[in-house]
């Protein structure tokens, strides 16, 4: 087919809109990061928080660096690329731009694992009971999961799988609230669900960051199967993509890194399902493009949220999950809007 | 060369056959127009005959690995998705996709085989612009593009022409005979009896899952199995550089 006339075309591939866009996400990332290091209830200034970071003098301004702050900062930003890069994938997988991490039911098994941790006082005995519980739990529900929708499951049956078991774990997640011991042990699991990053040290760094990592890395092998999978799974399959393997690799590595992140800050809500919406426009809609600059644009929304969850209020706790949630809300109406603008 | 044969394959859905020991070849350089009423198997057939679906029998497709398909025989479902607002650039080069093994991006033979594609349907001027704001006749196009820079000798489209309007319709045919003409083949099912018989280089009948009839299209759609196939008549006509067909209703 290379006549004469295709050789003397145009590039057809200018790639203008994406220009740009990885040095503000970038930009943003780091400067969440930063934010992070500098906020928090010690009052440290600027200039000696970030001294501090780097000169272990062994003043308490070091300990409140390198053993709080930074093991935070370090997690809200693991946190927030593992919730961004698996909406994403998501996203991709079932072309929806509705679907999110937790469709799978992982978010809620993980829930699940840590409520039982703390209803039966595993936690008072053992402190890494809680997110080694929750891990459990996001293991238990991809198996149950894949053993529901079977190798050859459609989407649909996978959504359905993810729907069944999100309903029980939130069903025996109310009923352990609803017996639990006693009202100190019921208000402890709702303050865990809301999501924090609160009080969390290099251990939870340690227990998460490698499945983070590890499931992310593996959704990223998965770019080129989602691009083709925008002509639909007929035509994806035809080019050569292997569906069952493309499925495999995006549920495994969205349990990974949304079960590791689940267990060790609780449920932080719509970061996975806004942040690719909010990228998409930027990146042109390819899914591959968009799982990367999900897990920087997931990293400095959660880094911000949480800067600015401990401004607000700073003596009330509040909590990270609920910051986000409340993001969520305007997204949407936004969307609302333009697609009513659109004459949709 | 022998593109495609295919030898006694049959598929079941639920408890209903619905393709029947179905036997045929494609050589190089052929049109093969599919053509039957609806539910006679067109769709089944093509995507048994790439391994899309479980089936009995053998098809020389059904057997390689997915990437190596790919590289011999490209798809053309009928359900025309396009899940992302991608521009029209980067969804016709999704046609690569077989010959991008690991992280390998776009070379320059593959721009040059997408840039091609876009020449030959007349879609330069919308390489940039973004497929899903586009008309169901441009999208339709568009996809059509998309299998033309798989490169594969073979094609297999299923209803390309529906929703493109006349002179589109017949650009497209042409565009298919060129291929054949370079050696390429195509199998295309076809509701448009008259432009299945004046374009296609040869036509199968199928009815009910069985190839009944399977020549040129003179013999194909003689009037006992218009009136058994379709339950209608057709009209052969003298026209300047050939025959026509016209789909007739049947007269009581």
């Amino acid at each position: 087919m290379a006549d004469a006339k295709a050789e003397r075309l145009p590039n057809v591939f200018s790639n203008a809109r994406g220009f740009g866009l990885p040095v503000v996400l970038g930009a943003l990332c780091l400067l969440g990061f930063i934010a992070s290091l500098v906020t928090g209830p010690s009052a440290l200034s600027v200039g000696t928080a970030l001294a501090a970071l780097f000169v272990d003098s062994g003043e308490p301004a070091s300990v409140v660096m390198r053993e709080i702050r930074l093991p935070r900062a370090v997690l809200g930003a693991l946190v927030g690329a593992s919730l961004g890069i698996s909406g994403a994938a998501m996203q991709g997988l079932l072309r929806n731009p509705l679907a999110e991490p937790g469709l799978i039911g992982v978010s809620a098994s993980a829930a699940l694992g840590a409520v039982i941790a703390l209803q039966t006082g595993l936690v008072a005995s053992f402190a890494l009971a809680l997110p080694i519980a929750a891990l459990i739990g996001a293991g238990a529900a991809v198996a149950l999961l894949l053993l529901l929708a079977g190798p050859r499951g459609s989407s649909l049956v996978l959504i359905l799988a993810g729907i069944a078991i999100s309903a029980l774990a939130a069903a025996l997640t109310a009923l352990a609230l609803n017996l639990s011991p006693n009202p100190y042990a019921a208000s402890e699991i709702i303050f865990w669900m809301m999501g924090s990053l609160a009080d969390r040290s290099w251990t939870h760094v340690l227990l998460a960051g490698p499945l983070i990592l590890l499931g992310g890395a593996l959704m990223l092998t998965a770019g080129r199967g989602l691009d083709a999978l925008t002509l639909g799974e007929d035509a994806a399959e035809a080019l050569g993509v292997r569906m069952v393997r493309l499925r495999l690799i995006v549920v495994t590595g969205t349990a990974l890194a949304v079960g590791a992140a689940t267990a060790v800050t609780g449920a932080i809500g719509f970061v996975g399902l806004v942040v690719p919406h909010i990228l998409r426009p930027f990146i042109g809609g390819q899914p591959s493009r968009l799982l990367l600059a999900s897990a920087f644009g997931g990293a400095a929304m959660v880094l911000l949220a949480d800067v600015v969850s401990q401004l607000i209020l700073p003596d009330r706790d509040l909590k990270l999950g609920v910051l986000t949630a409340f993001i969520g809300a305007p997204v949407f109406l936004h969307l609302i809007f333009r697609t009513r603008r659109a004459g949709l | 060369m022998r593109l495609l044969s295919l030898k006694n394959v049959s598929a079941r859905r639920g408890d209903v056959d619905v393709l029947r020991d179905v036997t045929f070849e494609v050589g190089a350089g052929e049109v093969v127009g599919l053509v039957g009423p609806n539910g006679a198997g067109k769709t089944t057939l093509m995507r048994a005959a790439l391994g899309l679906l479980p089936h009995s029998g053998a098809s020389t497709l059904a057997g390689l690995s997915p990437r190596e398909r790919a590289r011999k025989a490209a798809w053309l479902p009928q359900t025309r998705e396009i899940a992302w607002p991608v521009s029209v650039a980067t969804l016709v080069a999704l046609g690569r996709t077989p010959y991008l093994a690991g992280g390998r991006t776009l070379s320059s033979d593959d721009e040059r085989a997408v840039a091609a594609a876009l020449n030959h349907m007349g879609l330069v001027e919308f390489a940039d612009r973004t497929a899903t704001e586009l008309s169901g006749g441009e999208q339709a196009r568009v996809l059509i593009a998309r299998v033309l820079a798989q490169e594969a000798p073979l094609i297999m489209a299923d209803e390309p022409v529906a929703g493109l309007d006349p002179a589109h319709q017949f650009s497209l045919m042409r565009v298919f005979r060129g291929l054949a003409e370079a050696g390429q083949s195509v199998v295309v099912s076809l509701h448009d009896l008259g432009l299945a018989a004046r374009h296609c280089t040869r036509l199968i009948l199928l009815d009910q899952g069985r190839v009944v009839a399977d020549g040129s299209a003179e013999d194909v759609l003689s009037d006992v199995r218009l009136s058994e196939v379709f339950g209608i008549a057709g009209h052969w006509a003298d026209v300047p550089g050939g025959r026509a067909f016209h789909a007739l209703e049947r007269q009581a």
